[in-house]
Formats: C-alpha cells, structure tokens, sequence
C-alpha cells in the first residue's frame, strides 16, 4: 500500500463536477473501475475513458417518436439526463415525483456517481394493475457525461410492466443511468432492457432490484453493446418466497463491447431465481458475463439456477464468463452452467442440404438460440419488433 | 442422369474412395450395398457437397450438370435429395417452419413461386399420413427427441414434399420395422418416374423386397466391385460381403 494512486485526466475532471462527500473520497482513492478492480476485469473502463469528463449539453437533435411501437404505452423520456416534455399517456395507477433529498447511495461505482451527481431521482409509484406497459426512453447525443437516476415502487399487489429503451444515438457519450426497483409484497414487475448498439458510445446501466414478500420479478434483455457498456443487474431477495427470472440476449458486432454482470442475493428463505443469458458475437466484439448468487445463512429452501450460452460467429470474437456461487446456507438447491461454441456445422450442412443458403441457415439457428430469451416476453407488439432485430443484425450476413 | 467418373474423395488426407464409376439413368433405382466402412456415406455425403469430404479426382454431374461446382443447396435446388443417415435434431425450429423454408428455398432459387402457409399445410397434412407423423409431432422443434426411426419418416416426409429429381437414401432402413419399410417403399415408388432417380444405400435386403431396383452395386473398399441385377441382393444376403474384401485390395 502506501502509493497514492495517480488519476487519469478523466478521474480528475470528474472529481471536480462530484460535490465533496465519500463517492469523491472514494473516486479519489481508487478511480473508476477499471481491470485491477473485482467485478471489471474484463471491462476497463478506467483505460476506455481518456478524455476530460465534462457534463452533457441539453439534447440537440430531435426527440423522434418512439423507435419501439407500443399500443397505449405511457411514456418518459430522458435526453442527456433530463426528463423532457410531459410523461404521456400516463394510466392513473402511476404517480410521478421527483425527489431532492438523498435517497442513499449504491455500492456499485457507477450507479454512486449517477445518484451523486443527478441531483435526487424520479420517482415512479405504481399502485394496483397497470392496463398497457410503461416505456423509458434513454436518448444521448453529443459528449461529455450525463446520468438519471429513476426510483419505482411498486404497491403490494401492484402488477406492471416497464420497457427500457436505450437508444442508439449519435456521439461520443458517456451515459451512466441508475434504475432501482422496489418490489412490495406479492407485487409483479416484468421489466424489459433493450439497449442498442451505440458503435462510439460508452454507457451504464445499473439496475437494483428489492423483493419483497412472494414478489416476482422479470427481466428480459436485448443488448447490442457499444465502446463499453456495462449492464449491471443486481437483486436482492428480501422477503420470503419471491421470484425472480432474470435474462437476456446480447447480439454483438464489429468492435462492441457488453458487459452483463448480475448479482442475486438470496438472503430470505424459499426464494427461487431462474437466470439465462445467451450471447451471439461476431467480428470482433466482445462480450462479457458476471453472474454471481450469494445465498445468505438464513435463506433456506433457496432454488437459484443460472445458465449462459454464447455462440461465436467469428474467430475474433471474444466472450469472458464466470459464473459463481457464494452459499451459506445447507438446505438450498444451486446451480450454473455455462457453454461457449460456435454453430454446429453438421447442421448447417443438414439445413444447406435442403436448400437454405448458409446466411440463412446460420440466422434461423440465431434466431432459435435467442428465441430461447426472448419468447419470455409476453407482450406481443413488443416480442415481434425484438425478433426483428435479431433478423436485422443477421441479415448483415455472418 | 447421375454419372459419377472416376471419383476419388478424401477425408482428412485419407482416401476413401477410390476411384468409383456410377451411372443411374433417368427412371431407375439403383442400390448400393457393402460393409460398414466402405465408404457409402462419405459418397453421399461427396455428392451433396459436404465441406470435409474433398473430390481429389474425378466428376459427378446430375442431368449434365456439373455438381462438383455447385454448393450444397444449389444442388438441392436442382433436385438432389439427401436422407441422412443420422438426421440432425435442431432445437428452438419448428419441423413445420423448417420445412417449409426448405421448400420455398428450393423453389425460389429455381425461379418458382413460394408454396402460400394454407397450401403448405394441406400438403404436409397429406404426406404426414402417408410416413405416419402424428400432427403433435409436427408441432414440435424438428426431430428435437424423436427416435430414431421417427427421424427416417421425416426423412420421408421431406423427400415425398419435396419431390427431388434424384434422391440419395443413406441407410434409410436401418432402426425401422417391416411396416415402416413399406411406407418407405411406398414413397419411393410413388415418386418412381421416367425422370426421377433414387440411389439406396442399404446393408440388407429387406428394403429392396418393397422397391425392386433395377440394379445392385456392391461397394468394397472405396470401389464398385461388383454390379448385378436384383438378384444379387439375395446373393449377398446369404453369402456376406467377405468374399469382396480380397477382390477390392
Ligand atoms: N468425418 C470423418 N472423419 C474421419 N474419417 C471418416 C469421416 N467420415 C468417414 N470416415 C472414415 O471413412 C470410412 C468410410 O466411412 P463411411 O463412408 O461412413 O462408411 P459407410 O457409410 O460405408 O459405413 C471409414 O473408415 C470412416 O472411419
Ligand atoms: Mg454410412
């Protein structure tokens, strides 16, 4: 110990915008994250971000209608950060504040310095049975960094469903945005994260998730990456007897980078939590998966099961994985698998043989190997036009 | 309408087949039979244009065409007609979509119209009772835990949809019982035309009694050593393949 860590031109210009307090002491002392620090290895941000942070200007393009077409669906959208025009088509079951005093600061680095810096949050309440779901719309464009930090919480009894749009827009931004959740007793949230790819852009997404008593909760992604992007997932069992089923597709290209990293902490008895993550890299991008479940001493009967599947279409394609179990408690069921292939040639030559050319052939077996995430979306409007993005980064030919 | 000359295949640097002349003209059947490892399926599989089965030497053209230049679904598309040995099993496809994006593949690089979902339907509907596929089992993902002989009847059921001009039947028998042997005599001699041609490979000559083909090849050793009508089937049955082991060396 002893040697002061020196900060890069990033780290320092970002200390100046952070208000005195422990994120800055803490920034101070080990910078941004980066491959010396637990749970980054593989996805250096420190060496990512040279230039001097500055925070974003407003917004300068256009807000274009939705990208995602959804019958009904309220709507809140936030460009650079900032909540722009009126939330829309909002049902009466939502109520939207927003909230100045500190609502604690997260453990994860990121998700620290987006609550510091965004000034309180959004706060979301739901209260009873949401008729049509709520779509977030994260626009960015231009430079420097900008970061929202939105609270939802949901009543008991509360049913809802939130769709994530991270859109993919112009620049060379750094868009860092903190989604909690809070999930009271035998309320059930489907929250589904669609992030595109965004070649030039680096950005985090960090969701916390707590589960209240026989709450579920869904999570469905579709991540394209980008420069770097992090999708941080962490959730934690509360209450007794909750559900979680937590996925995702990542589909990169060229030089993408995506990072998936989830922790799911069972620290109440007969939680289960269903996880599957399946990655499809071609070019050279790079795909990363950290899934961790910590099982508390007192959280028996647990049921946690984890899987991730990676399919690799080039041979510069490179997919890290470690999946990890933390268990103290005896009378649980645990479980990971993991697998990184490419596609089976013996069916390709099958599906070549009865007259499919090989693009095609290699998009249907894509297609299936996502399908396995994606068909968990309900909503069917929304499933159709995720689908369609599958075909669309197949369609460029493998 | 198949001539295959002088073909040579290697597979891994290993030849396999060595030097192996073929004619099955326009309307007949022709079988092959020989031991295991002599090299049936590494032919066919050479024909269909698998990558990994590599022609050192020698011609295969199908109605004058050269296949050797072709890759393996423009093969397809001009009629050839695989049923593997070991089908594949494809998770997460289903068998009705699988199939139909095979035929229309097949069609619209022939210049030809895509077959509509509703005609599609009554046609799989009609072929699936003949190969005897249940309606559930069309449902599923393609072959996706079905046994073994449950994978030869989708064989069928392709080759009888897609009605190639030439079908190579690699062990289509093996794991069926006698019922399933007629259906699959059935789909050959409905298909039976003056411009269609099948090869079947087969160890035995069970299957043959159902389809009768015109001629019997025997191969040994990566070569035809013997050629006969018919009855040769029944020769070889009670005698073995032993005596062609001396004759390929
Ligand atoms: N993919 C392969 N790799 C290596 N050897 C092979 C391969 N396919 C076939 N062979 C070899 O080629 C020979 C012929 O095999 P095959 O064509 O399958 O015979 P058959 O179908 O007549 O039983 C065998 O010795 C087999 O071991
Ligand atoms: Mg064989």
């Amino acid at each position: 110990m002893g040697a002061v860590l020196k900060l890069t031109t990033a780290e320092q210009t970002l200390l100046q915008q952070l208000p005195k307090g422990d994120v800055a002491a803490r920034l101070r002392e080990h910078g941004l994250p980066g491959r010396r620090k637990e749970g980054w290895r593989w996805s250096d941000l420190r060496s990512v971000l040279k230039e001097p942070i500055a925070l974003s200007d407003p917004y300068a393009g256009t807000i274009s209608p939705t990208a995602l077409i959804l019958e009904n669906a309220g709507e809140l959208i936030f460009a650079n950060g900032r909540l722009v025009g009126h939330p829309s088509y909002l049902p009466p079951q939502i109520r939207i504040s927003r909230q100045s005093a500190h609502l604690g600061t997260p453990g994860a680095p990121l998700a620290a310095i987006a609550s510091e810096l965004s000034d309180g949050a959004h706060i979301v309440e739901i209260v009873g049975k949401l008729p049509s779901p709520v779509l977030i719309r994260y626009l960015s464009d231009g430079s420097g960094m900008h970061q929202t930090r939105v609270q939802v919480r949901l009543a008991p009894d509360t049913e809802a469903t939130i769709i994530e749009h991270h859109e993919s827009t112009e620049g060379a931004w750094l868009s860092n945005n903190l989604c909690e959740f809070s999930l009271n007793s035998k309320s059930h949230l489907t929250r589904i994260v669609v992030q595109e790819g965004a070649p030039g852009a680096i950005g985090a997404i960090t969701g916390l998730v707590m589960l209240g008593d026989r709450a579920t909760y869904t999570q469905i992604g579709l991540g394209f990456g980008g420069k770097m992007v992090r999708d941080e997932t962490q959730i934690v069992h509360v209450q007794r007897g909750a559900k979680a089923k937590l996925s995702g597709a990542y589909l990169l290209d060229d030089k993408n980078h995506l990072d998936n990293t989830t922790r799911v902490e069972h620290r109440a008895i007969e939680g289960l939590t269903e996880e599957l993550y399946k990655g499809v890299l071609r070019g050279q991008s790079r795909g990363v998966f950290q899934g961790k479940f910590f099982v508390a001493r007192d959280a028996q009967k647990t049921d946690a099961r984890m899987s991730h599947h990676a399919l690799l279409l080039s041979e510069n394609a490179e997919v890290n994985a470690k999946p990890e179990l933390e268990i103290y408690a005896d009378d649980v069921q645990c479980a990971h698998g993991n697998t990184v292939g490419s596609l089976d040639e013996n069916v390709l030559f099958y599906m070549r043989q009865r007259g499919m050319s090989e693009n095609e052939a290699r998009a249907i077996l894509v297609d299936a190997f996502v399908g396995e995430v994606l068909e968990g979306i309900k909503h069917e409007q929304l499933r159709e036009q995720l689908v369609t993005k599958v075909r669309d980064f197949m369609g460029g030919g493998a | 309408m198949l001539t295959i000359s002088n073909l040579h295949i290697s597979v891994d640097g290993a030849e396999i087949v060595k030097g192996l002349s073929l004619d099955v003209p326009a309307g007949e059947v022709h079988a092959i039979m020989g031991p295991n490892g002599s090299g049936k399926s590494t032919l066919s599989y050479a024909i269909a244009g698998r990558s990994g089965y590599d022609v050192t030497k020698g011609d295969i053209q199908l109605e004058k065409k050269n296949l050797l230049q072709m890759e393996p679904e423009e093969r397809s598309a001009s009629g050839l007609f695989l049923s593997f040995q070991q089908p594949m099993e494809i998770p997460g496809v289903g068998t009705m979509s699988f199939i139909r994006t095979s035929l229309n593949a097949q069609r619209k690089a022939r210049g030809e119209e895509g077959v509509s979902a509703a005609d599609f339907l009554r046609l799989v509907r009609a072929k699936a009772k003949i190969v005897g596929l249940t309606d559930e089992q069309l449902k599923r993902p393609f072959n996706v835990g079905f046994s073994g002989g449950e994978k030869k009847r989708m064989e069928m059921l392709q080759m009888a949809i897609f009605e190639p001009r030439f079908a190579i039947m690699d062990e289509t028998d093996s794991g069926l019982d006698i019922d399933a042997l007629k259906m699959v005599g059935a789909v050959v001699n409905a298909l039976r035309t003056p411009d269609r041609g099948f090869l079947i490979i087969t160890h035995y000559q069970r299957l043959l009694d159902h389809i009768n083909p015109d001629r019997i090849h025997v191969l040994a050793d990566g070569k035809i050593v013997k050629s006969g009508g018919a009855e040769l089937a029944t020769e070889l049955e009670s005698d073995g393949y032993d005596k062609f082991a001396g004759e390929a060396a």
